[in-house]
């Protein structure tokens, strides 16, 4: 495992901005005839009466804050997991006081309602 | 110019193409499905049994006209197909779909490139194609956009918790992230899918959520947002939106593949063979669940993903732990 094994990794970048630049430049080749109406955002054919951008339910913020708080506890977990048959006994142990943190912490949002959605 | 180099551009340029043309025939396939699914019988005009439909959508998609609404947000609302598309396309460099071969003289890998990292790497870019969905619905300036992109967000972000954890699983079982040592693993013993099968079980169903389909496809869901995220889309614009969803959703039946199913690995036909064969049953299935199942009310959904899956892949987590840690899985 050398640093030249990620090299292709940026020929496949370079092939997925190509795929999105391509099709990009392929939807600029009808000219764009803007009218008023044409313009409007879709409203079921109401003209809009309130501000767009307002403000939503916090449950997707708190959803959001949880997800970080689980997925940086994935990202240790996935060391452990590639060396645990070598760490055995030991490696079983830290391996499941680092789990236990995770379903305590899961217990207590539960227990304050926080994966209930209002 | 190296030469070798000039070998992995090609063979990029080759599976990209392949891979997007599965995306036209997979989209075909689909509806030509879901039509016998409702007793029709799907496109079948455009060529032989509608063969050529994909070519006249394109034809079709690219002289639609381009405009941006009003009140939208004119670069974000431009960039973010594309970076969907750009996270879609990246992607598969790391699936693995062949052993190495030998033409003209030169050595081929059947992989983009065998990473040791290549489990995080597709996460971390279906992570990155999440923010095409998100700013897209934010920067449309239309209110279904926008609910649809929170949706999108509070939805794949809790899903991903539950389908992370249940690929820890298998990544205990071949002491390794790189997606060609799991496959090899597989090979050595049995399909993971008969020593994890709960995990199997979550990762499909995070799978599906993760791509937005039914009956998780609460951020588009037409009956109530119209469209979600893209409903001010159109064109190729919209296309782009397309492809990215169903290029994740290849790459992700390709990942269940390699994980669970033994990848490109199998007797007689060659590699890639294997893993089309495969991942055509996972995308049958896909669209099976589309034609079968309603879509879920959103907060059923939430709750599905952290008191259903999380703790379920938790467990799964734990007893895998203790069976390999052990040695009982040698």
């Amino acid at each position: 495992m050398e640093l030249s094994d990620y090299l292709p990794i940026l020929i496949y970048f370079a092939g997925g901005l190509a795929v999105a630049g391509a099709i990009f430049s392929l939807s600029k080749l009808v000219k764009s005839k803007p009218n008023p109406s044409k313009i409007l955002p879709y409203e079921s054919g109401i003209l809009p009466s309130t501000p767009v951008r307002q403000r939503f339910s916090i449950d997707f913020y708190l959803t959001a804050m949880l997800f970080i708080v689980f997925d940086i506890e994935l990202a240790f977990l996935y060391p452990i997991a590639v060396t645990l048959r070598d760490d055995g006994l030991v490696g079983l142990v830290v391996l499941l006081v680092f789990v236990f943190t995770l379903i305590e912490a899961l217990a207590y949002i539960w227990k304050k309602g926080a994966l209930e959605w209002r | 110019m190296d030469e070798r180099f000039l070998v992995v551009v090609i063979k990029a340029a080759l599976v990209v193409f392949v891979v997007i043309t599965a995306f036209a025939y997979t989209l075909l396939w689909e509806r030509k499905l879901i039509g016998r699914f409702q007793a029709r019988y799907g496109p079948n005009r455009a060529g032989p049994i509608g063969y050529l439909q994909p070519l006249a959508d394109v034809v079709k998609l690219i002289f639609k006209e381009d405009f941006v609404p009003k009140g939208a947000n004119r670069l974000l609302f431009q960039i973010a197909p594309m970076i969907s598309v750009f996270a879609a396309v990246a992607a598969i460099a790391v699936i693995p779909w062949g052993d190495g071969f030998e033409i003209f003289g030169y050595n081929v890998e059947g992989v983009g490139t065998d990473i040791e990292i290549g489990v995080l790497f597709l996460f971390a870019l279906s992570g990155l194609g999440f923010y095409g969905l998100i700013l897209g619905g934010w920067a449309s300036g239309n209110k279904y956009s926008l609910l649809g992109a929170a949706r999108t967000a509070a939805q794949l972000v809790s899903y991903e918790v539950a389908m992370g954890l249940s690929v820890i699983g298998v990544v205990m079982m071949a002491q390794s992230l790189s997606l060609v040592d799991i496959v090899h693993a597989q090979a050595d013993t049995a399909w993971y899918i008969l020593f994890q099968p709960l995990g199997f079980l979550i990762f499909v169903v995070a799978a599906v959520a993760e791509t937005n389909r039914a009956p998780f496809d609460m951020p588009e869901a037409e009956s109530e947002l119209v469209a979600g995220y893209h409903t001010e889309y159109g064109g190729l614009k919209f296309a782009m939106f397309f492809l990215a969803e169903y290029i994740n959703m290849i790459i992700i039946s390709a990942l269940g593949a390699t994980l669970f199913l033994g990848g490109f690995s199998g007797p007689f036909l060659p590699g890639f063979v294997w893993l089309a064969l495969k991942v055509a049953v996972l995308l049958f299935f896909f669209i099976w669940l589309r034609a079968t199942l309603p879509r879920l009310r959103y907060d059923r959904l939430m709750k599905l993903g952290w008191k259903v899956l999380l703790p379920l892949a938790t467990l799964n987590l734990v007893v895998t732990a203790i069976v390999v840690a052990l040695g009982f899985a040698n």
